[in-house]
C-alpha cells in the first residue's frame, strides 16, 4: 500500500513535470494550431484520460479524435461567469465528459474536451490539468497577442515601406528634375553658345540682358555692350500690335531690311558688315505658368538675304524664261529681256550689242544718252578709207574693254575680270586711276567713265563658244554690282545666249518645215506617217483630192479602215517588213476605198523614221495609180479576150480545115461525078446520089449551126432568155428526135427524168446541151447498148446526168473533152463522125446559165455527164 | 569503453555538462536554432574536438557561409578533418534508405575516429527535416534515436538532433520527447521529462 502510494507519488511528480516541460515546449510552437497539436498529444499521455479534442477559435475542426456535443459545450460554457478563472466542468448530458475552457481574463480561446476513462486516476491530476491549460490559455493568448501584433506590425510596416517607397520615389524624381534641370540648363547654356542662330535675350521690361556669339557677328559687333542699352519695345521695326501681342504673351514672327548704312550713318553703335541684309525674327515671351507677367523674351535672328536673294533670282530668272518662251521673234525678245533687266535691276542703262557681220554694235539700248548711243554703236575702227582695221590675228579690230569680252581677251587674274570672262567695275574712276591699258588688255575709250557711269559692267553673250553679243549694265553709283549679282548676270547672258541660238535654230527650222511643207502640200502624191501601230498621224491635203476624205476623218485612224479588205494581208505582211527591217520597202499596189465607197488602186512606199535605232514613225508616199491600173486592167482583160478570140479563130479554122472540108470534099467529089456523069447515070443512081448529097449537106449544115452557135456564144451575140423549163419535155423531145437512130443500134434509151422538174434555164440552149450529149452517148455506144437520163435535186440545183454503156474515154480524153483548144474528133461505134465542138459548146452554155458539166469514163464500160442547171428561184423541191 | 565521462562545454550554455549526451532542440525560430548550434559548434572546434554537421535544410556549402556569419570560420587548410559539413540525408541514409543499425555503427565509427585521431571528444548535430522526405526507413527514425541513448553510453558522442517545430507535428515532437533524454528549452539544457529509456521505449513502441 506504502509502495503503491509512492508509486502514484512518483507518478504525480513525473507528470507534474512532463506537465511543466510541456508548458515550456508549447511556447517553442509557432502557432495555436501547433500548440492545440502538441496539447493534445500530452494530454493523452496523462492517466484516466482515454483521449481528448480541443477547439480553437478560427479553426475550422476540433482537434482530436472525439467530438462531444459542440452545442451542449457551447451552451455550458455560455452559462459560466465572466470572471470565473480555469476550471473543469462536468458535461451533464455526456458521461465521462469534462470540459476545460481555454479561458484568460481577457477573452475565451476554445476548449479542452476531454473522455475520461478512469475519475480515480484523473482526478489526482485534475489541479495540474488546470494549471497547465491555465499557462497554455496565456501562451496561446500571447500567441494571439503576437499575431495581433505581427499583423499590426506587418500592416505598418507596409505601410511604413509604401509610404518610404514613396517618399523614395519623390526624392528620386525630386533628383532627376534637378538632375534634367542641370542638364537642359548646360545644354541650353552650350547651344545658346555654339547656336548658329544669333539669339538675343531682353528682359521683362525689354532691355537687352545678353546676346550669344552668333547674334553678336550677325550685327558685326565686338561686345554686348555697344547694344547693351538697346530696348526690345523701342525697336521701330516691332509696331504696336506686335508689342501687345508679346504683352500677351504670344510668340511673334517679322522679317526686316536691316540696314547697316544707316546704322552707321545714325552712329547708333559700331558695325563691321555694310549694305542691308534681310533678317527673320521670332520673339517668344517667356512667363512661369498661370502667370500672367512674361519674365524674359527671347528672339532668335536668321540673316535670310541668301534666300531673299534667292527667291528674287529665282523670280527674275522665271520671268525672263518667260520672256524667251513667249517672244516671236528676235526684235521682241532682246527689247524684252533688256526691259525687264532694266527694270529689275534698277541700274541707269543698259544695252545688248549683237553680231552684225564683223561687228557688233548695239541692237537694244534703255537709259543711255543718244549721242553715247551714237558714238558707241560700232565697235570696229575704220581706216581712212573707211576700211575696217585688222589686229594682229587678222581679226576685224573690236575696240574698248567690249572688245576684250567679246574675244575673250580677259586675265581672271585681274579683278576686274571674272572666271566667266565678264568684266566689272563699281568704281570706273578709280579703275582707270590705277591701272594701265596694258593692264585692261585694251586702248579702251573711257566714254562710261566720261559719261559718269561709275559702275560698269559687260557679260558675254556666248554658247559653246559661239559669241553672240554682250550685255551691258552701267550705274551712275558706285558699289552697284555684288559678287552675287554678277554672278545672275552671267548667267542671264548664257540664258540670252541660248535663246537666241534657239530663235535661231527655230528660224532655220521654221524655214525648213515651211519649204518641207510647201513640197509635201503641193506634191502630187499623197505624203503619210503613221505611228507603229499603224494610225495616221500625218496625211498631206493631197489624200483629200485622190480619196475625197477630210484630215479629220483619217487622222488617228487605222489604215485597216481604208485598204480593201482583200489587199490587207498583203499590206499588213508590207508594213510589218519595214519596222522588222527597219529599211525602205519597196512599194506595193493595193486598193484603198474612197469617201464614196470606190476602190482607188495606189502606189504605197513607207520607211522608218528613226531615232538612235528606234523606229519612231513610218512615212511614205501613195501615188494613185488607178488610172494605169485600169488601164492595165483594161488591157488585160483584151489580152486574154484576143487570146480566147484567137484561139477560137485557130478553132474555128481548124474545124472548117478539116471538119468542114472532109464533107465538103465528099461533097463536091460527088457533085463532081454527078456533073461529069449525070448523061450516063441512071434514075435510081441519081437518086442516090442526090440522097449522099443531102446527108452530107444536112451533116455541114449541122456543123454549120453549132459553129454559128458557138461563134455567138464566144462574142456574147446569143439570145440568152433564162425562163422556167421542165426538163422532162426537154428530154422528151430530144429522145424522140433520137429515136430513130437509138432504134437502128437497138439502143435501150430510157428517160428517168420526172415531169415538172423545173429549171430555170435558156430552153435553145438546153435542148442543144441535151441533144449534144444525147447524140454523143448514142455514137459512142454499141448496138444492144444502153443509155439512160435522169434528174435530182442538189442544193438549189437539178442535176442531169446521161449515162450510156458505150466505149469509154481514157484519161487524157476526159481532162481534154470540154478544151476549144484540144477538140477531139472520134469516130462512133458505126463510124458516126463528128466535130469534137458539141461538148466544147455544151460546156459554154451549161456555164452560161449558171451551171456546172463534168464527165466520168471508164474506157470500155461507158460514160456519164453530169451538168447542173439552177432551179426556178423559190421552188424547194422536185414535184412528182 | 568509456571509463568515465568528463563534462564539457556545450557553448550556448555556461553550464558544463557531460559528454555524449543526447539532445533534441526542438525550435521554430531559426535564428534562435543558429545562434545555438553555431555556438554548441564552434565551442566544439575550440575545445579540439571533432566535429561533424548533418546539413538538411540547406546545402553544406550554404552552412559553411551561415556558420560564418556566427563566427564559425573553416579554414579548409588547418581544418586537419577536424570539422566536416555533410548532407544529412547522405549521411543517415547512405544507400537511400535509413536503416538505424547502420547509422548507429556510423555513429560508433565517428567516434573511434576522433579517438584514433586524437581528438579529446567528439560532438554532431543534425537537421532532422530529412525524415520528412519520404526516404524507405525514414519511420525507424525513433528507433533509432532510441537506441542512441544506449550506444552513446560506450561511445559517447555529444548530440544535439534538430527537430523543427513548424514542420514536424504534436505527435512526432512527442514521440522526439520520449528519445531524447535532454532537450534544449529556451537555450538551456534539461533533463526531459518524457523521456523513455530504450528498452522501455521499444517495449511501448512494439507494443
Amino acid at each position: 500500500m506504502v509502495n503503491q502510494n509512492i508509486q502514484n507519488l512518483q507518478d504525480q511528480i513525473r507528470i507534474l513535470n512532463q506537465l511543466i516541460a510541456a508548458q515550456n515546449l508549447s511556447r517553442i510552437f509557432p502557432n495555436t494550431q501547433k500548440v492545440a497539436e502538441f496539447l493534445k498529444q500530452i494530454l493523452q499521455t496523462i492517466p484516466g484520460i482515454e483521449t481528448c479534442s480541443i477547439c480553437l477559435p478560427g479553426q475550422k475542426h476540433i482537434i482530436g479524435g472525439f467530438i462531444a456535443s459542440a452545442e451542449i459545450i457551447r451552451q455550458t460554457l455560455a452559462t459560466l461567469p465572466e470572471n470565473q478563472e480555469q476550471f473543469s466542468i462536468e458535461i451533464p448530458t455526456e458521461q465521462n465528459v469534462i470540459v476545460f475552457p481555454l479561458k484568460t481574463l481577457n477573452r475565451q480561446f476554445g476548449y479542452v474536451c476531454l473522455l475520461i476513462n478512469s475519475y480515480d486516476s484523473f482526478d489526482l491530476f485534475r489541479p495540474a490539468i488546470n494549471n497547465f491549460l491555465n499557462v497554455i490559455a496565456l501562451d496561446l493568448e500571447n500567441k494571439w497577442q503576437n499575431i495581433r501584433m505581427k499583423i499590426y506590425q506587418d500592416h505598418l510596416e507596409e505601410l511604413v515601406e509604401q509610404r518610404t517607397k514613396e517618399l523614395q520615389e519623390k526624392v528620386n524624381e525630386c533628383i532627376l528634375a534637378e538632375e534634367s534641370i542641370r542638364i537642359s540648363e548646360e545644354k541650353f547654356r552650350e547651344i545658346y553658345n555654339s547656336s548658329p542662330i544669333a539669339i538675343e535675350l531682353y528682359s521683362h521690361k525689354g532691355e537687352l540682358l545678353d546676346v550669344n556669339k552668333s547674334c553678336l557677328e550677325l550685327f558685326g559687333i565686338s561686345n554686348v555692350s555697344a547694344v547693351k542699352g538697346f530696348n526690345l519695345f523701342n525697336d521701330p521695326n516691332l509696331n504696336e500690335q506686335l508689342k501687345q501681342e508679346l504683352l500677351n504673351g504670344q510668340s511673334v514672327r517679322r522679317e526686316i531690311k536691316f540696314d547697316f548704312e544707316l546704322v552707321k550713318k545714325l552712329n547708333l553703335y559700331d558695325t563691321t558688315r555694310n549694305g542691308f541684309h534681310y533678317l527673320e525674327i521670332f520673339i517668344t515671351p517667356y512667363n512661369t505658368n498661370g502667370n500672367k507677367q512674361n519674365i524674359a523674351y527671347l528672339a532668335h535672328i536668321h540673316d535670310i538675304s541668301e534666300r531673299k536673294y534667292e527667291e528674287k533670282e529665282h523670280a527674275a530668272t522665271i520671268e525672263l524664261l518667260k520672256i524667251i518662251n513667249t517672244s516671236k521673234k528676235k526684235q521682241d525678245l532682246i527689247e524684252d529681256i533688256t526691259a525687264f533687266l532694266k527694270q529689275w535691276l534698277n541700274c541707269d542703262a543698259i544695252g545688248i550689242r549683237l553680231r552684225e557681220n564683223d561687228d557688233f554694235p548695239y541692237y537694244v539700248t534703255i537709259g543711255f544718252p543718244p549721242k553715247f548711243v551714237k558714238a558707241e554703236r560700232y565697235l570696229c575702227s575704220y581706216d581712212s578709207s573707211g576700211n575696217v582695221e585688222l589686229d594682229k590675228e587678222g581679226l576685224p579690230l573690236l575696240e574698248c574693254m567690249c572688245g576684250n569680252i567679246l574675244y575673250q581677251r580677259v586675265d581672271s587674274s585681274k579683278p576686274f575680270f571674272t572666271n566667266h570672262g565678264s568684266f566689272w567695275s563699281n568704281n570706273t574712276t578709280e579703275l582707270l586711276s590705277t591701272t594701265t591699258e596694258e593692264d585692261r588688255l585694251a586702248r579702251t575709250r573711257n566714254r562710261c567713265n566720261s559719261n559718269g557711269y561709275k559702275s560698269v559692267g559687260l557679260f558675254p553673250i556666248r554658247f559653246a563658244n559661239e559669241t553672240f553679243g554682250l550685255l551691258q549694265v552701267n550705274d551712275n553709283r558706285t558699289g552697284f554690282f555684288s559678287p552675287r549679282l554678277i554672278n545672275f548676270l552671267e548667267m542671264t547672258a548664257n540664258k540670252i545666249a541660248l535663246s537666241l541660238l534657239h530663235k535661231r535654230t527655230e528660224e532655220s527650222l521654221f524655214e525648213s518645215e515651211e519649204r518641207f511643207r510647201s513640197f509635201v502640200e503641193n506634191a502630187n502624191d499623197i505624203v503619210y506617217s503613221m505611228n507603229l501601230d499603224g494610225i495616221f498621224t500625218y496625211v498631206s491635203p493631197k489624200w483629200k483630192e485622190i480619196l475625197g476624205h477630210d484630215l479629220d476623218e483619217i487622222l488617228g485612224q487605222s489604215y485597216s479602215n481604208f485598204i480593201l479588205a482583200d489587199d490587207l494581208p498583203e499590206y499588213q505582211s508590207f508594213i510589218g517588213r519595214t519596222i522588222k527591217t527597219g529599211e525602205k520597202q519597196e512599194a506595193i499596189e493595193c486598193r484603198v476605198r474612197h469617201k464614196e465607197g470606190i476602190f482607188r488602186w495606189l502606189s504605197i512606199n513607207a520607211s522608218p523614221l528613226k531615232s538612235d535605232e528606234t523606229i519612231l514613225t513610218l512615212m511614205g508616199i501613195a501615188r494613185d495609180i488607178t488610172p494605169n491600173k485600169n488601164a492595165q486592167l483594161q488591157l488585160e482583160k483584151y489580152s486574154e479576150e484576143l487570146k480566147a478570140l484567137n484561139v477560137s479563130k485557130d478553132k474555128l479554122f481548124s474545124i472548117l480545115a478539116h471538119d468542114l472540108r472532109g464533107p465538103f470534099s465528099g461533097f463536091m467529089g460527088i457533085t463532081e461525078e454527078l456533073a461529069k456523069n449525070i448523061d450516063k447515070l441512071k434514075r435510081d443512081e441519081i437518086s442516090e446520089f442526090a440522097s449522099v448529097m443531102h446527108s452530107t449537106a444536112l451533116k455541114i449544115f449541122g456543123l454549120l449551126t453549132n459553129l454559128l452557135e458557138w461563134s455567138r456564144l464566144q462574142t456574147d451575140r446569143i439570145a440568152f432568155n433564162p425562163a422556167p423549163v421542165d426538163i422532162y419535155y426537154e428530154t422528151v423531145n430530144v429522145c424522140f428526135l433520137f429515136s430513130s437512130a437509138a432504134m437502128a443500134k437497138s439502143i435501150r434509151l430510157t428517160n428517168s427524168v420526172k415531169q415538172d422538174t423545173i429549171v430555170y434555164a435558156d430552153e435553145k440552149m438546153l435542148s442543144t446541151v441535151l441533144r449534144n450529149i444525147i447524140s454523143n452517148a448514142i455514137k459512142f455506144t454499141h448496138n444492144e447498148g444502153k443509155i439512160s437520163i435522169n434528174a435530182t435535186e442538189s442544193d438549189g440545183f437539178i442535176q442531169i446526168e446521161i449515162s450510156d454503156s458505150g466505149v469509154g474515154m481514157s484519161e487524157k480524153n476526159l481532162s481534154d473533152v470540154f478544151k476549144i483548144d484540144s477538140v477531139i474528133t472520134t469516130k462512133g461505134t458505126n463510124n458516126e463522125e463528128g466535130s469534137g465542138l458539141g461538148l466544147v459548146l455544151c460546156r459554154e452554155m451549161v456555164k452560161k446559165n449558171g451551171g456546172n458539166i463534168s464527165v466520168t469514163s471508164e474506157p470500155g464500160k461507158g460514160t456519164s455527164f453530169t451538168f447542173t442547171l439552177p432551179k426556178v428561184p423559190g421552188q424547194n423541191s422536185l414535184q412528182n | 569503453m568509456c571509463a568515465g565521462k568528463s563534462n564539457i562545454d556545450y557553448g550556448f550554455t555556461e553550464e558544463h555538462f557531460p559528454e555524449g549526451i543526447h539532445l533534441c532542440l526542438i525550435y521554430s525560430n531559426d535564428e534562435e536554432r543558429k545562434k545555438i548550434i553555431s555556438q554548441f559548434l564552434k565551442s566544439g572546434i575550440t575545445h579540439g574536438e571533432k566535429v561533424a554537421y548533418f546539413a538538411d535544410e540547406l546545402p553544406p556549402g550554404e552552412v559553411i557561409k551561415w556558420l560564418a556569419k556566427y563566427n564559425v570560420i573553416i579554414n579548409n587548410e588547418n581544418n586537419s578533418g577536424q570539422f566536416s559539413v555533410s548532407a544529412a540525408d547522405q549521411t543517415y541514409c547512405p544507400n537511400g534508405t535509413f536503416d538505424p543499425e547502420v547509422m548507429l555503427l556510423t555513429l560508433k565509427t565517428f567516434y573511434l575516429t576522433a579517438k584514433s585521431e586524437n581528438f579529446p571528444n567528439s560532438r554532431v548535430s543534425g537537421e532532422m527535416t530529412w525524415a520528412l522526405k519520404g526516404i524507405p526507413g525514414s519511420d525507424r527514425l525513433m528507433e533509432y534515436e532510441s537506441k542512441v541513448n544506449n550506444i552513446l553510453m560506450y561511445y559517447p558522442v555529444t548530440a544535439v538532433c534538430q527537430y523543427n517545430v513548424n514542420k514536424f507535428d504534436g505527435a512526432a515532437i512527442l514521440e522526439c520527447l520520449k528519445v531524447h533524454p535532454y532537450m534544449i528549452a529556451k537555450g538551456q539544457i534539461v533533463q526531459n521529462p518524457y523521456y523513455l529509456k530504450p528498452e522501455e521505449y521499444l517495449k511501448e513502441k512494439l507494443r
